[in-house]
């Protein structure tokens, strides 16, 4: 069985190839950066230009580096969201029109759902388990019951955490994106010098925040009068920031596991996705929590957490094994959420 | 031909893969031209059409704001079917490439390059001004100039203007009403497009000299493909990438002032 994926929903094209033996036989991704670094964020018209400028030429290269040829294909499937609508669109298309001239099934996944479904690529871990997303557009605890069954316990109610280092690091004028060069220059930084908050720290749930401690940054930022905002004082503030995101995300992802292991006495697998799992220490901070709690941390390789195609042809495969199809008049979903029976969260937008 | 080589024949422009090429060659005793499938989702319409022997067959027109991502590949499927050919007996795809509504654009340029894509046949791109000038019919035009202006939802409109023949007479632009009766010469000229209410206020100081016409406002899928064939016929199939016409919205960063206090 093989299945050709599509990502465009956000700043990265890309279009890979997987199999029903959990190989990955091509797995192309053009990054954006380039593009949107000089706006210090993602343009989402920009983005959906160069989608659409380089997506037909990289899944040629795809299914050239695959060795496949389009009626060697099981099914088509692209992210149909949740996603910037722009590119999201361009990607869907693309999808249907294969899947239409090549006669052959169309699968439209969910992009958390590729997030979701990773390791079960990487690493065959059996549901059900529970998830820790974790990037720039989303920030959610889940619990993966199996493919489409999803029950969301915890979300952010304001920035995600990979936007709250991006901004803050934007702040401290450490250029885009931010989540790496923040991480980089905490490293000499004194982690006891700046008193953050621990927004929700010690609540019940596993919901998060991240605009309070953003401000805190702010207002330390602002205190220093230009000339005084020094390497090393920014290296303090950048350690004393991770250092607080580490305390706030520990505490919400113990009470997460908690509940976990209460519901599915069975799971024993806490998964770590998006593209802050590249961050060295809150991943060590992680490991700590499921040592403690008997449990495995599983993060997938990097280039397999930020966003790619492998997860959506893989998701797609997934979920064409069990039947399911979709419709060639699929309309591309900017909100998707992975659990419809999660409460919506006031401020949490698509991240929830 | 591998995929990769395909796809570099046809940004360069010269996409008539040799397999297709066969393919007519052994049909042309009894075939006049290629048979082409036609899409256009550029401005506030969804229209689909084949070509079949220099005839349009099928054309489907539905005026549309949104929604076409959702219809595209069912007013495909309805075209083909109406046209009574399936999608194997396409030689190229013929799509719009604005200027119009960016993401109609992308939605008719993305499906018609992966059809070519999946199919590995030619694709063929068609300015949407030049669509709308090709539907002004010999007796409202007289031999006159046509000024074509299309909507952008901004206070400009894309606009070009076209000679008696239908030849450009400029390049397409993005200009207020005002500039783009400047665009083509002095003397009678005929409005098309669905900016035309806009030229006509405009226009105003000077009621004698453009006139409205019966053409189609928008673009519609036959004029399209035959535009493409005539293209097709000289060999010059243009690769498709879209005509934007506006640069994105987005400040840089050294314009964007002090971050805003949340
Ligand atoms: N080392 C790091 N530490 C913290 N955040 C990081 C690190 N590396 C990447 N990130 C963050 O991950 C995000 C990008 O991940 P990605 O999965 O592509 O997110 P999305 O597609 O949702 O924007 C960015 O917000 C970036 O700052
Ligand atoms: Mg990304």
């Amino acid at each position: 069985m093989i299945v050709l994926g599509i990502e465009t929903s956000c700043d990265e094209t890309a279009a890979a190839v997987v199999n029903d033996k959990r190989e990955i036989l091509s797995n192309r991704v053009l990054s954006q950066l380039d593009d949107h670094r000089p706006y210090g964020g993602v343009v989402p018209e920009i983005a959906a230009r160069a989608h659409l400028e380089h997506l037909d030429r990289l899944v040629a290269e795809a299914m050239d580096d695959a060795g496949v040829d389009f009626d060697d294909l099981d099914a088509v499937a692209c992210t149909g969201g949740p996603g910037l609508i722009g590119g999201v669109m361009v990607g869907t298309m693309t999808a249907k029109a294969i899947a239409f001239a090549a006669q052959k099934p169309f699968m439209a996944v969910n992009h958390l759902e590729g997030h979701a479904l990773t390791v079960r690529l990487t690493d065959d871990v059996a549901f059900p388990y529970l998830l820790l997303l974790v990037s720039g557009g989303h920030c959610q605890v889940l619990i993966v019951e199996g493919v489409g069954r999803y029950k969301r316990i915890g979300t952010t109610i304001d920035d995600a955490v990979g936007e709250a280092f991006d901004k803050t690091a934007k702040m401290m004028g450490l250029g885009y994106p931010g989540g790496p060069a923040l991480e980089k220059i905490a490293e000499k930084g004194n982690p006891n010098r700046f008193g953050l908050p621990r927004p929700l720290r010690g609540r019940p749930g596993c919901d998060f925040s991240f605009s309070g401690l953003k401000t805190a940054v702010r207002n330390y930022m602002d205190g220093f009068p230009v000339e005084q905002q020094t390497e090393d004082v920014k290296a303090d503030l950048a350690a004393s920031f991770q250092r607080a995101v580490g305390d706030t995300l520990i505490d919400r992802a113990r009470n997460a596991v908690f509940q976990f292991m209460q519901d599915y006495p069975a799971g024993n697998t806490l998964v770590l996705a998006g593209g802050v799992a590249a961050n060295k220490y809150l991943r060590g901070r992680l490991v700590e929590l499921t040592d403690q709690a008997g449990m495995k941390l599983v993060a997938p390789p990097l280039d397999l957490c930020t966003d790619n195609a492998a997860m959506i042809a893989w998701a797609g495969l997934e979920r064409f094994r069990l039947g399911e199809r979709d419709d060639l008049d699929f309309k591309p979903r900017p909100r998707w959420p992975l659990d419809p029976q999660a409460p919506k969260r006031p401020g949490a937008g698509v991240k929830a | 031909m591998s995929f990769t080589d395909y796809i570099k024949k046809m940004l360069t422009g010269q996409s008539r893969s040799s397999d297709s090429a066969d393919h007519a060659a052994s049909q042309l005793a009894e075939k006049s031209g290629p048979t082409l499938l036609a899409i256009d989702t550029a401005s506030t319409s969804l229209t689909t059409a084949v070509l079949i022997n220099g005839e349009v067959k099928g054309e489907l027109f539905a005026n549309m704001e949104r929604g076409q991502a959702e219809h595209l590949m069912s007013f495909i499927a309805e075209s083909l079917e109406k046209a009574g050919i399936g999608f194997d007996a396409v030689d190229g795809i013929a799509v719009t490439v604005g200027p119009g509504a960016f993401t109609g654009m992308r939605i008719g340029l993305a499906t018609a390059r992966a059809l070519g894509l999946a199919r590995k046949i030619p694709v063929v791109g068609v300015s949407s001004l030049e669509a709308v000038a090709y539907g002004v019919s010999e007796r409202d035009q007289q031999g006159r100039n046509i000024l074509v202006a299309l909507d952008s939802k901004r206070n400009e409109i894309f606009a070009q203007a076209f000679d008696g023949k239908k030849r450009p007479l400029s390049t397409p632009e993005c200009v207020a009403p005002r500039q783009a009766l400047m665009m083509a010469p002095p003397g009678d000229t005929i409005l098309a497009g669905d900016a035309t209410p806009r030229l006509l206020t405009a226009a105003a100081h000077a009621p004698d000299a453009f006139y409205d016409c019966t053409a189609h406002s928008l673009p519609r899928a036959g004029n399209v493909a035959l535009i493409a064939a005539s293209r097709w016929e000289s060999g010059e199939n243009l690769a498709p990438v879209p005509m934007y016409l506006r640069a994105p919205d987005a400040r840089r960063i050294e314009d964007q002032g002090p971050q805003k206090k949340k």
